[in-house]
């Protein structure tokens, strides 16, 4: 049908955009890297200064930023949908604060173990961050008359709980450790080389996985949870199912990249938009724009300050903040 | 096969509910068969929309039983519920960003493969749907863009979609203009004649139940206090007990149909 065709059309045009900004951005920075550079290693013979910069530096850390957007913003897209908000994002709602915490503790105590591409760090914000969701869910949903709003305020106490005991951890550890650990709070995609894109990609890729199997479900709880089970859907279930999913995807990016916020806010508005409330249309539509969109992030962060450069997480939070605040007042429920 | 035609749809004995201290339904039996219409009526409060949702589990039935098709519906999948219960709530959701094609698509979620994007068959048979409520021009539409009685339909086509033996709609008529209340009228009476769809109908219009229903269950406080024949409730002993109001009747000459008015005090 024609609504078919016209998704299809806006697919082809995000894909386009997802494409060139992937197939661009690796070349920018303080160093300028040229295909010549790049090419080079097909002809064989001694890695130039370029080529290991694109190849151990920039692209690295361009997937890094687009798994770490496109995980985010397929979280933020099942929350909004389960809780009928487009406000409820699992930064707002104070789960990367936990996860955060979860990944603090592990690192100040030296649990970095690594098993099957899975860091210690990361289960320990999926736990910090399962258990932030229940915390306020679990809240919110006792007070009489659950309502997002309710959520969104309990969430933002607990993160301010949390960040208080992010900040004790890091008061008792040593200066270095301390430095390292403000500069991860702040968003940070510098890595070197790939190990830490497949650290973020297991269980990232697993959360997402789950979001995707509960498309129909969420398309049926946009509805509300009455019409949704009246139609079949174990509407406990897949909100346990989206909590698990989301703490997984959450932890491993934030035990990487640190506790990045908005893009989870941003990108499902603007894709609802474009593609509509149908999740099959909308989920990875999600998908490519929210990696595409933290990969631009994280470039105007490498490029603003040359040759200096600053935490993405500034940046998505410049955009975010007032983004949310027009979102408010666009929602006045 | 012949056994599980004869078995009732509902049999409902002994249920109860209180939340907070305050009982909704006290000891409730019913029991409704195949292809039966059927309307609960009562005041605001009586427990009808709470009983209702006993019917398709969205409350779980924790003192007394709910059987449906003779087995416990606490033993059922929320999924087989709705492969045989079709199900129109009273409100729906104030905001609802779906087209009713992709709407009335939704409600096939118990017959189709939840993981696969619904093919273009489904949008056939949610077109077919749509026409049968009369809003096949409407296909294309945004929900939060019609009128109530335009997306009522809608949601009826939706509850349609699931296949349902048996259809509950929840106050499907309250506050709709007379337009729209006909036509969902007479398309819950075909639906009941011609596709032998049973229908319990949650209303506190008498005239409704009267007009439509072969057979009245009268709730107050939490109970059952009239289950029977509809000719026997129109009597203003009954009603005014009932509602707590005398009524008056007119009966319409034609046909015969007897109307209730709330008598004024005055």
């Amino acid at each position: 049908m024609s609504r078919r065709k016209n998704i299809a059309i806006r697919y082809i045009a995000l894909a386009a955009i997802a494409a060139a900004i992937l197939a661009v951005v690796p070349f920018l920075g303080s160093r300028s890297v040229s295909f010549a550079d790049i090419s080079h290693i097909f002809s064989g013979g001694a890695k130039t200064v370029g080529e290991r910069i694109f190849w151990d530096i920039r692209m690295p850390r361009v997937l890094l930023a687009f798994i770490a957007g496109a995980t985010l913003s397929v979280c933020g897209l099942s929350f909004q949908s389960i809780f009928r908000n487009p406000l409820a994002d699992p930064f707002l709602l104070g789960v990367s604060g936990g996860a955060a915490l979860g990944a603090v503790v592990a690192i100040r105590f030296g649990l970095t173990f690594s098993f099957l591409g899975v860091i210690g760090p990361q289960l320990f914000a999926f736990a910090g961050a399962l258990a932030t969701i229940f915390i306020v869910y679990g809240i919110a949903k006792s007070h009489k008359g659950f309502t997002v709003a309710t959520m969104l305020l309990t969430g933002v106490a607990v993160s301010f709980f949390f960040s208080a005991l992010i900040m004790m951890v890091q008061y008792i550890a040593d200066f270095s450790n301390s430095f390292a650990m403000v500069r991860w709070m702040m968003g940070s995609m510098s890595i070197v080389g790939f190990k830490p894109v497949i650290q973020i990609s297991v269980l990232s890729a697993a959360g997402v996985f789950v979001v995707f199997l509960k498309r129909s479900e969420m398309n049926l709880m946009m509805a509300g949870d009455e019409l949704a089970a009246g139609r079949g859907v174990d509407v406990e279930k897949t909100r346990r199912a989206i909590f698990i999913a989301v703490s997984l995807a959450t932890g491993a990016v934030v035990a990487i990249c640190g506790p990045i916020g908005f893009v989870g806010l941003i990108i499902p508005h603007i894709m609802r938009i474009i593609f509509g409330a149908d999740h099959f249309d909308l989920a990875p539509a999600c998908l490519i724009g929210g990696g595409a969109f933290l990969v631009l992030c994280d470039t105007a962060a490498r490029l603003v300050i040359l040759p200096a450069e600053i935490p993405v997480g500034i940046v998505t939070a410049m955009l975010g903040g007032p983004f949310f605040i027009w979102l408010l007042f666009r929602n006045p429920n | 096969m012949i056994e599980q035609d004869v078995k009732p749809i509902y049999e409902v004995s002994g249920l109860s509910y209180s939340i907070n201290g305050s009982t909704l339904l006290h000891d409730v039996s019913l029991r409704v068969g195949a292809g039966e219409f059927l309307a609960i009526i009562g005041p605001n409060g009586a427990g009808k929309s709470t009983l209702l949702r006993h019917l398709i589990r969205i409350i779980r039935p924790a003192d007394g039983a709910v059987k449906l098709f003779g087995r416990n519906i606490n033993d059922f999948k929320q999924r087989e519920i709705a492969a045989r219960v079709g199900y129109v709530p009273q409100n729906g959701p104030d905001s609802l960003p779906f087209t009713a094609m992709q709407f009335v698509i939704m409600g096939r979620y118990p017959h189709i493969n939840p993981l696969a994007r619904p093919g273009a068959d489904e949008e056939e048979r949610a077109l077919s749907l749509l026409s049968k409520v009369g809003m096949a021009s409407f296909a294309d539409r945004q929900l939060d863009k019609l009128s109530g009685g335009e997306r009522q339909k809608i949601y009826i086509a939706a509850a349609l979609a699931q296949q349902p033996d048996i259809l509950l709609l929840d106050e499907p008529t309250t506050f709709l203009d007379p337009k729209h209340q006909c036509d969902i009228h007479d398309t819950l009476e075909s639906l009941n004649r011609e596709s032998n769809i049973a229908v319990i109908a949650v209303s506190h219009d008498i005239n409704f139940a009267s007009r439509f229903s072969r057979r009245v269950i009268a709730m107050k406080k939490g109970a059952v206090v009239f289950d029977g024949p509809v000719a026997d409730v129109l009597y203003n002993g009954r009603l005014e007990s009932l509602f707590d109001t005398p009524f008056d009747f007119l009966s319409q000459e034609k046909s015969g149909d007897i109307f209730a008015f709330p008598r004024r005090k005055k």
